[in-house]
């Protein structure tokens, strides 16, 4: 491959164009753009891994200066709940689907999970509400390890499904395999014999992972 | 006060802008400005060694290509300050 015929890209080195402008301060981040009458959010996050949520009360932090808005998961929990599309194509058996509100109302089920959000003239005026935000939490007992986490009266991440586990797959016979061409089947099992795999996923992240490149005029 | 914009001196880059350039020293170029006038003051006596390099760089966080390209950057501005006539030092290092 070459570019314009003369020098070859493969192996090449080649300047990046963005680097001139980045090496100079004239780069532009998202948090450099301001619009008119721009107002920013800024979130309330859980410490615990999993509590319950007794009581928040928003009352100091909306009387700080530059507040416009505040919301707790029980103000958003009419635009809920919001269904994650988890299934991956072609697994045999069901895949079940977690279901949240924008903000969680009484539960927060991870160290860093939403609890209120507050909009202001600026973050920093943002931040300083959020610490006037008086939260009593309930500490519940969390899970760190999948295979507790699967295991029979393990905590639950979303309690409507009784238990961790996304799903269940059978073993896929040869057979059976080649009746399903497509099929991913990773759970073969030779004539007489078994097979067993164990997967990892690594994160439970519904939403996307970087939220924070949004601005809305 | 001299921040990165006040690097480039009569239409060229600092050798440490270059330095950042060849080496692939950057990626999205957010910490770029931290790593640079970091790395400005730490060439007014460096040492060559790397683990003063990185040393030096700790305060400063870079989560897209990593620190061993702006380490070899590092080493090449470091190598070109040090073969700096005495005008060439008082123009690339006014503070």
């Amino acid at each position: 491959v070459s570019a314009g015929g003369a020098r070859p890209w493969v192996g090449t080195s080649v300047p990046r164009k963005e680097d001139l402008r980045l090496v100079t301060g004239e780069g532009q981040y998202v948090s450099d753009l301001v619009l008119p009458f721009m107002l920013e959010a800024q979130f309330l996050r859980s410490p615990y891994a999993h509590a319950r949520i007794r009581r928040i009360d928003v009352s100091a932090a909306k009387a700080m200066p530059g507040v416009v808005a505040i919301r707790t998961g029980a103000d958003l929990a009419h635009l809920g709940p919001i269904l994650t599309d988890l299934s991956t194509p072609k697994l045999p058996g069901e895949t079940k689907r977690p279901s949240f509100t924008p903000i969680p109302v009484d539960e927060v089920g991870y160290a860093g999970d939403l609890v209120a959000v507050v909009v202001a003239k600026n973050r920093y005026l943002a931040e300083d509400a959020l610490r006037r935000i008086e939260v009593d939490y309930e500490p519940l007992p969390a899970v760190l390890d999948p295979e507790a986490a699967a295991a029979p009266g393990a905590p639950l991440v979303y309690p409507e499904w009784g238990d961790n586990v996304v799903y269940h797959q059978a073993p896929v016979t040869r057979s059976a395999r080649s009746a399903t061409p497509t099929s991913c089947s990773p759970n073969v099992s030779p004539a007489g014999g078994a097979a067993r795999r164990r997967w990892s996923r690594a994160r439970r992240s519904p939403p996307g992972t970087r939220p924070t490149g949004s601005r809305c005029g | 006060v001299l921040t990165i914009e006040g690097l480039a001196a009569g239409g060229e880059l600092h050798p440490l802008q270059r330095a950042f350039r060849d080496k692939h020293g950057l990626q999205c170029g957010f910490c770029t400005p931290g790593f640079l006038m970091t790395l400005y003051d730490y060439l007014k006596k460096p040492e060559v060694d790397e683990p003063t390099i990185r040393h030096e760089i700790s305060g400063v966080l870079c989560r897209c290509t990593g620190y061993v390209h702006v380490v070899e950057a590092a080493k090449q501005a470091i190598e070109e300050c040090a073969a700096m006539s005495a005008d060439e030092r008082a123009r690339w290092f006014p503070l």
